[in-house]
């Protein structure tokens, strides 16, 4: 922790993880180094069940690692964790369903005991950013798939934390709305200029988001190859016709064929 | 154990049945009851029954609305007691439910005790509440306690062992134990609770009903009944056992209202 500029972001080193069952150990992760830089967008893409969310739950300490080493700004995840250093964007949206959207954005910072009329005006502001601000009364339920998922951004981003770590968060919407949603992720990301680790099993996706792309493969869980993605910022819906675009998604589709033809 | 659950329609959605009202569902038992409170009275007229042994259904009614202050008088104090005894027998079931649900030993004992005392016909016990409370209103409230704590200890038991992905999300905002508690445990208990409620309250008149046969305040629905009864008083009895059908169902009506209102989060309490 010598120099502070060196450990923000997120790192990992040899991570591992082993899980234990009846049926046999499954090494989840094997070997696993790491580093998104602080402000980067790091996608991780592989085959279903290849250990790419175990290793977002490594970061946001919901998994314990069985061997290796990881942090997040420097910190061990569970400091960070405490320190709200990172928001966390699951796969499903999340949301509590007896809690008005508002109160759902609220809720991390209700966590915080910041005050109510504090709390409401900054949840207000983060329904602003993704565009649901008419509808802070709602319940959940009176929303559609990917509406769900911006509250759920909303409110991963009500602590204001400087990372943030989604996991495959789109991967249950539809092609148009995701697509629709990656451009509105990558305004809110230029404005917030947070580091983001993202989880996807979806090449365009990947490509048009990330600054670099790690590939895994599965059982045991490593990553298999680093592509960098030297697409200019800000992107936008005429990023996806560069020809560079589809050069990038021929080489992540290349990388992912050779990270599966290694276990099978 | 697993039957019970059903009610909780935690499936998809049953809001096809509820959208429109077929005109069968009240019509049909509409004409039912009407075709056979006439056969009743027919039957009665006709074949000169005795009043003692059955009285006609006008002659029921003509005696309800006669009566209606004192029957109203008897129906409220029965079913004080009866949501006296709900409310401790739940309180209890449910703080019991909430402390001891991370101790998978004790919740597990705990679980199978009132799995069992749930089979038992626990109106035996009047006898020994009468010595613990002497013949009073307040044995009858113990009964009925005794009587719903296993149901909604179970129902609570199975509310609070539900996990969720909102598990991860407490943990990832750091939320101490009293916000995992009140966000999250208890609402996420609630429907399990108040399939509870939908069992235990219309169990409670029974219950209440039954221990005041034997005894508790006179003023309440059971002894007034046992005691018209002694004296052969038949139309009595008959106008409070209307009486007492009419508690049951309005008790039934303020649970589902309750259901509803606290629910209406819930996927299958919804109506559009």
């Amino acid at each position: 922790m010598a120099d502070e500029s060196k450990t923000l972001g997120l790192h990992a080193a040899k991570l591992g993880k082993r899980f234990s069952s009846k049926g046999g150990d499954v090494q989840a992760l094997e070997e696993v180094d790491l580093e998104v830089k602080q402000g980067g967008f790091m996608s991780i893409i592989g085959p279903s069940g290849c250990g790419k969310s175990t290793l977002l739950r490594a970061f946001s300490d919901l998994v314990e690692p069985s061997t290796g080493e990881i942090s997040v700004n420097g910190k061990m995840p569970a400091e960070a964790r405490a320190a709200r250093e990172f928001g966390v964007v699951f796969q499903s949206p999340n949301l509590l369903p007896w809690r008005t959207v508002l109160r759902n954005v609220t809720l991390p910072l209700q966590v915080m005991g910041v005050d109510r009329p504090t709390r409401n005006q900054t949840a207000l502001e983060m329904l602003g950013l993704v565009g649901l601000e008419s509808f802070a009364r709602h319940h959940p339920w009176q929303l559609s798939g990917g509406m769900q998922q911006r509250v759920a951004i909303a409110r991963a981003l009500s602590t204001n934390p400087s990372v943030l770590l989604m996991d495959e968060p789109f991967g249950a919407l539809d092609e148009i709305t995701r697509d629709r949603l990656n451009l509105e992720l990558m305004r809110i990301w230029g404005q917030l200029s947070a580091t983001i680790l993202f989880i996807t099993h979806s090449i365009t996706e990947a490509v048009f988001l990330s600054s670099q792309i790690a590939v895994m493969s599965s059982r045991p869980g490593r990553i298999t190859e680093l592509i960098d993605v030297n697409l200019p910022y800000p992107r936008n819906s005429e990023t996806r016709d560069m020809p560079e675009f589809y050069e990038l998604v021929i080489e992540v589709r290349r990388a992912l064929v050779e990270a599966s033809a290694v276990t099978s | 154990m697993t039957t019970e659950g059903v009610t909780l329609a935690e499936e998809p959605d049953s809001k096809d049945s509820r959208k429109s009202l077929p005109i069968g569902v009240v019509l049909t038992p509409t004409i039912f009851f009407a075709a056979f409170l006439a056969i009743w009275e027919l039957a009665v007229r006709l074949g000169d029954v005795q009043v003692l042994m059955l009285p006609a259904p006008s002659v029921i009614w003509s005696k309800f609305i006669k009566d209606f202050d004192l029957l109203v008088e008897l129906a409220v104090n029965t079913g004080t007691e009866a949501g006296k005894g709900v409310l401790i027998g739940s309180f209890i079931a449910i703080g019991l439910a909430g402390l001891v649900h991370g101790i998978g030993w004790l919740n597990q004992g705990l679980l199978s005790y009132s799995s069992t005392v749930k089979a038992l016909p626990v109106v035996a016990l009047y006898p020994v509440m009468t010595v613990f409370f002497g013949v009073t209103s307040k044995a009858v409230v113990m009964m009925v306690a005794v009587g719903v704590a296993p149901i909604m200890f179970t129902f609570a038991s199975r509310g609070f062992s539900g996990t969720s992905e909102h598990d991860d999300l407490m943990r990832s905002i750091s939320a101490n134990w009293r916000i995992r508690m009140t966000a999250l445990v208890l609402p996420r208990a609630l429907p399990y609770v108040m399939a509870g409620l939908r069992t235990a309250v219309p169990l409670s008149i029974i219950i209440s009903i039954i221990s005041e046969y034997f005894g508790g305040s006179v003023s309440t629905l059971g002894a007034y009944i046992r005691r018209e009864s002694t004296q052969l008083h038949t139309v009595q009895v008959w106008s409070a056992i209307v009486m007492a059908c009419v508690l049951g169902v309005l008790v039934f009506v303020a649970v589902s209202l309750l259901d509803r209102y606290f629910l209406r989060w819930h996927s299958s309490r919804r109506e559009a």
